[in-house]
């Protein structure tokens, strides 16, 4: 012990982990086994499989098989009259906002942008219908994109309004095998979800 | 050992990483003496049948590739990596007929260098263009949407060449091994390493994360530019004005500082002296001949891919700018439509006090003017009725959009609007 401090570098080290768990909170993913129940903010969910579950110290939480960049299920936790989405590293003054009495078609529009924010590009919104979400009336969409290095994507989310919050699955992933791989534990996540807005 | 040898290949890799970007990829930039250089040779300006001037000494011949021992060689096989993922890129604009104009433009342009210079459209809502080495050019689409005729593509076309023969990116390497002795140090590196170093660096050069050019390189290309769209017949007065529009949109920014420069821009000389230079630059090479501007052809070209163009530039949702460069888009007249179009499109998505109505107004201009709107614009009027409180007139607009498309995928959940409203 006193060997790895007396070196400064590998002390450097220590700090910085240190200094990132500190600013991340309790950032960090754990493991969902298949048919476990998982509460995420006002929702509940039973994993079809197992999936890998990020919990992050801004508030975000999602879950992926291969890694966020791969594929991942976002989940939009009941967000209320001007406030974003989701956390975004794009341009802060350009981050658009939901607003109370937004129709489906303005929170697609909301979500293609937030995810331009986001440098994907090319979004775009297909096959936006009506459907339940969370046991609530609600709609769903389709999506394609390139990520900024070029690589295909697809998406499809599923969303309703309750109490003028927002609630939302967001399921994105590489066009080739990866958004294929998790799209039927997805659609059984987005079937199976509930929401409880009361407790908000 | 084992563990000091893994670090060291490690820091060698990152090392390498930064170089060989720095060295591959796009445009940076202040004394007229390297603007100047492309013209030195030039004996009199006014003398309209001049012969084409010869490169000079370093420039690449047609069909020249390097020796394959040279260190010229290297940076070539990195670009063509490069390259390969380029033509396979998701981003890539395909389209035959506007990838076939600006290899139309190129070829002008490049004259014996036709074939050596393979020009890529990229779908990327931002202002550049970029060279590699082996003759790999990218032209984002947000660039080719804020040209206003073809001699202005034309100039960032002959600047971009400028880069390629004068062999800027091996000039770039060989001065940095001349001034830090690091070229045995990328070479262990990139030997060290193999593939998964490899793949970091067309990473890194693809993204363009590290400018290479040096300023006088980039004023170099940019007399270079102007000369060569001169020789191949086109106004040259064109290069400025397209920096005056830049200009222009970054003066609309309500905040400058706060905001992300265009990486082209930001990397080249200061706007203003670029563009006053290029004027005086234009009036020493033009010529008696030089004076298409091509505004017709750049339109016919363009006109057919500008409305997704304008649909990415909106998602940007840097609004000041978009209704600078719709307005001087508006100057030029072409699908006026469309234009209104997108400017109740971005009042409709700001939602700033007031933008509700001027959303609407611009709404009915693009109704009535010439060209023709995207045919979700009743769909959007729905919406801004929506928000003013006027149902009536939102149920109206939304039966209209269901009439002109009734196998809009949205069908649905507008018939669920109707019902609702």
């Amino acid at each position: 012990m006193t060997k790895i401090l007396s070196n400064p570098l590998r002390r450097a080290c220590v700090v910085g982990l240190f200094a990132s768990v500190l600013m991340t909170g309790c950032a960090g993913y754990s493991l969902v086994k298949g048919g476990e129940h998982v509460s995420i903010g006002s929702m509940s969910v039973q994993a079809p499989g197992d999936w890998n579950h990020w919990r992050g110290g801004d508030g975000t939480e999602f879950w992926t098989l291969d890694g966020p960049a791969l594929q991942h299920i976002l989940f939009v936790k009941g967000v209320g009259d001007d406030e974003a989405p989701w956390p975004t590293r794009g341009d802060r003054e350009t981050v658009p906002k939901f607003r109370k009495g937004m129709s489906a078609i303005e929170i697609s529009e909301l979500v293609q942008a937030t995810l331009a924010n986001e440098e994907l590009q090319n979004v775009r919104i297909v096959d936006l219908k009506p459907d339940t979400f969370g046991g609530h009336p609600g709609f769903s969409f389709t999506m394609t994109m390139t990520s900024k290095k070029g690589l295909d994507m697809k998406g499809l989310a599923h969303g309703a309004v309750i109490k003028d919050k927002l609630y939302m699955t967001i399921y994105r992933g590489a066009a080739l095998h990866f958004f294929d791989r998790g799209l039927a534990d997805y659609e059984m996540i987005a079937a199976s979800l509930r929401i409880d807005a009361g407790e908000n | 050992m084992t563990t000091i040898s893994a670090a060291f290949s490690r820091t060698a890799a990152a090392f390498a990483l930064v170089l060989a970007a720095g060295m591959l990829t796009t445009c940076k930039t202040d004394n007229l003496g390297a603007y100047d250089a492309p013209l030195a040779n030039r004996q009199n300006a006014d003398a309209a049948e001049s012969p084409p001037l010869p490169y000079r000494t370093g420039d690449l011949k047609p069909n020249e590739r390097p020796a394959p021992d040279s260190d010229e060689a290297g940076l070539w096989f990195i670009a063509d990596r490069a390259e390969s993922q380029i033509r396979t890129s998701g981003n890539r604009i395909t389209d035959p007929k506007i990838n076939a104009y600006l290899k139309n433009v190129v070829c002008r342009i490049a004259g014996p260098h036709c074939k050596d210079i393979r020009v890529y459209l990229l779908r990327v809502p931002a202002s550049n263009a970029s060279m590699s080495p082996n003759g790999t050019m990218q032209i984002w689409s947000g660039f080719l949407l804020r040209f206003r005729n073809e001699a202005q593509l034309a100039s960032v076309i002959g600047h971009e060449a400028g880069h390629y023969l004068r062999r800027h990116s091996l000039q770039r390497m060989r001065n940095i091994i001349e001034q830090t002795n690091t070229f045995s140090f990328l070479q262990f590196a990139l030997a060290g390493v193999g593939a998964g170093a490899g793949i970091g660096i067309l990473d890194v050069a693809m993204t363009g994360g590290i400018f290479a050019f040096s300023r006088d390189n980039e004023r170099e290309a940019d007399g270079y530019g102007i000369l060569l769209m001169s020789e191949a017949g086109y106004d040259p007065r064109e290069a400025s004005k397209m920096w005056k529009q830049v200009l222009r949109e970054e003066k609309a920014h309500k905040d400058a500082e706060s905001r992300r420069p265009e990486p082209f821009s930001s990397t080249h000389p200061a706007g203003e002296e670029r563009a006053e230079i290029l004027a005086r630059l234009a009036t020493r090479v033009m010529t008696r001949t030089s004076t298409d501007v091509g505004r017709d052809r750049f339109l016919e070209a363009v006109l057919p891919i500008r409305g997704g163009l304008l649909r990415d530039e909106l998602h940007r949702r840097q609004f000041d700018t978009f209704a600078e460069l719709l307005d001087m888009l508006m100057e030029d007249g072409a699908n006026m439509a469309e234009l209104h179009y997108f400017k109740g499109e971005l009042h409709r998505l700001r939602g700033k006090k007031d933008d509700a109505k001027i959303a609407l107004d611009a709404y009915n201009a693009a109704k009535t003017a010439e060209g023709s709107a995207p045919k979700d614009i009743d769909r959007s009027m729905a919406l801004v009725y929506r928000r003013l409180g006027r149902p009536d007139d939102a149920r109206a607009a939304l039966r209209r959009y269901l009439e002109a498309n009734p196998d809009a995928s949205d069908a649905a959940i507008v018939r669920q609007m109707l019902e609702g409203s």
